[in-house]
């Protein structure tokens, strides 16, 4: 699989669905199930299939991403041969929208010109999902198709593909003459002489693109039978790791059906919630079907009620917000709340 | 040890039957790199040497009158030799006035850190004044307790005041009392472990198989 995989991240997307969460940030970098960044699933699959080269094409908003993904050393990815390679757009932000994936690759070619590796697999930034690779490259090759496409058992595009490398170097080359800004153009267009082919994908898979469905998708980690798709001990999901003690669960705080990262400090009450590394929750505070991401802090005898709280977020003490599980209430990165600014 | 007004030491005995004071050593000490490799050496050629530094450098040491000093050192601090120390040490940690924070980030205790998803409470899960680690699954009671990495602990399992190494499988309707136990090891649905004399036990695989032959 090393000699054969080339494994390509488009970390160009940006759903406007998910603007509160990803101002600060790359979609690729947002946090999710308490310790991961969305691009962990794919980085992880890559890397636990056997690839060893893999190259993430980010287009804004990248230091979050560049910070958490380093060397790619806790990928086991910080190697002399192949590895970690990020490259980010020589294109001003301004034409953001017009520029392609396939800009992207055209401007690091010599990356795909200098891989020795046989086949490309192309995928998005934000499917959550366990998902071995070798079936499907195995299923590729003998089907003799020019691209796989990947899809969900109900048909979606999991826009993820298969491609022999020499011909993803010619569709790059060629973007101008034919129009093709990225594969999803190529796969869509039935007026070309490549044998395209569909491959279903029977296990859990959730592409994250809007706020409801980030929430939903994080609501349903609590069942059992959802995380042990996702979380394997022989495929784990790997991500960058922190020095965080164990969580601490104080007298008087009460704990149901909750993820919980490490670092937290739990004196009050947790229903039906996803809680982030190194949060603190105060003493007769209630947290329920919730998303509290890293280092915020909820002051003593709060209320949460369907609320996304983004990093750092401090909500003083006595406050009350409740969102719907349509609409969660988001609260943006590093702001504070107060028990009277609520909505 | 004893000391003057000054804190200069006068008299140091490694783990005296009755000690004369509560002045203990840590085992933890500063030297002047020259003398320290002068004693060193003369303590490797005498042959009745133990080569200790409590029984023999530091006796050395004042016996030729060098200018030994004790510092009093006032935070927390426990020497983890026994199954009860150890025990005490990690029911320490629970104390809300621990004096040992590990949750001050310009002070982290580093660690080696194994990539595990986040802990999962179940619904019908009650956890009570513990410290639970990443990879755990919990589905019981857990009660005063500190729990490793990866631990699984089944339904209607009850764990009090014990201590969970990595990747211990407390399987269904179990009860744990005052204990500590070791990585990896399996305890079957329905084993009671508890002590009788408020002696801290350490489960043994070969405990859980004399259990389940008897």
């Amino acid at each position: 699989m090393k000699k054969k995989l080339l494994g390509i991240i488009d970390a160009t997307t940006y759903h406007e669905e998910l603007e509160d969460l990803i101002i600060h940030r790359s979609q690729a970098a947002l946090p999710f199930a308490g310790r991961y960044r969305i691009i962990d699933f794919v980085l992880s699959n890559m890397v636990n299939t056997g690839i060893r080269s893999v190259a993430i094409f980010p287009k804004m908003q990248y230091r979050s991403l560049m910070d958490h993904l380093g060397s790619g050393k806790n990928w086991d990815l910080n190697r002399k041969r192949d590895g970690l390679f990020f490259f980010p757009s020589p294109v001003l932000e301004s034409n953001r929208n017009r520029i392609g994936a396939f800009d992207l690759f055209a401007a690091n070619l010599d990356y795909f010109y200098r891989s020795t590796q046989e086949y490309a697999f192309i995928s998005n930034c934000y499917t959550v999902a366990n998902m071995d690779l070798r079936p499907i490259l195995e299923w590729h090759i003998h089907s003799g198709c020019d691209i796989t496409e990947i899809r969900q058992k109900n048909g979606k595009s999991l826009e993820m593909f298969l491609i022999k490398t020499s011909l993803l170097i010619k569709l790059i080359e060629t973007r101008h003459e034919t129009g093709y800004t990225c594969m999803k153009d190529v796969t869509n267009d039935i007026h070309h002489d490549y044998t395209v082919c569909h491959y279903t994908y029977e296990g859990y898979a959730e592409m994250i693109n809007s706020i409801e469905n980030y929430y939903s998708t994080s609501m349903k980690l609590l069942k059992p039978e959802v995380w042990k798709e996702l979380f394997l001990k022989e495929r784990p999901i790997l991500t960058k790791v922190k020095d965080e003690p164990p969580t601490k669960y104080e007298k008087g705080s009460s704990v149901k059906n909750a993820m919980i990262a490490n670092g937290c400090l739990i004196s009050g009450t947790v229903e039906n919630s996803i809680i982030s590394r190194g949060v603190k929750i105060g003493k007769g505070a209630v947290v329920k079907n919730s998303i509290i991401m890293q280092k915020c802090q909820i002051e003593d005898g709060c209320y949460l009620d369907s609320v996304i709280l983004d990093k750092d977020v401090k909500i003083e003490a006595g406050a009350q917000i409740t969102g719907t599980a349509q609409s969660p209430f988001v609260i943006r990165k590093g702001t504070k709340q107060g028990a009277l600014m609520n909505s | 040890m004893n000391t003057n007004e000054e804190m200069r030491i006068t008299e140091f005995e490694e783990k005296p039957s009755q000690p004369k004071n509560n002045l203990a050593s840590m085992g933890i000490y500063i030297f002047n790199w020259n003398i320290l490799k002068e004693y060193l050496e003369m303590d490797a050629r005498n042959p009745d040497s133990s080569h200790d530094f409590g029984k023999d450098v530091i006796p050395l040491l004042l016996d030729e009158k060098r200018k030994l000093y004790a510092y009093p050192f006032k935070g927390y601090w426990k020497d983890v030799g026994t199954v009860q120390s150890l025990w005490e040490a990690n029911m320490d940690l629970l104390k809300e006035d621990c004096e040992l924070d590990l949750f001050d980030h310009k002070w982290r205790v580093y660690s080696v850190n194994p990539n595990q998803p986040p802990q999962y409470i179940s619904p019908n899960a009650i956890v009570k004044e513990s410290l639970i680690n990443e990879g755990c699954t919990i589905e019981g009671n857990i009660e005063r307790s500190v729990l490793f990495q990866g631990v699984t602990v089944g339904r209607e399992s009850i764990v009090k005041e014990s201590v969970i190494m990595p990747d211990a499988v407390i399987g269904e309707n179990c009860f744990i009392e005052k204990a500590i136990v070791p990585c990896d090891v399996y305890i079957p649905d329905g084993t009671v472990i508890r002590s009788f004399d408020d002696e801290i036990i350490l489960v043994t695989k070969e405990m859980i198989n004399t259990l389940y032959t008897a």
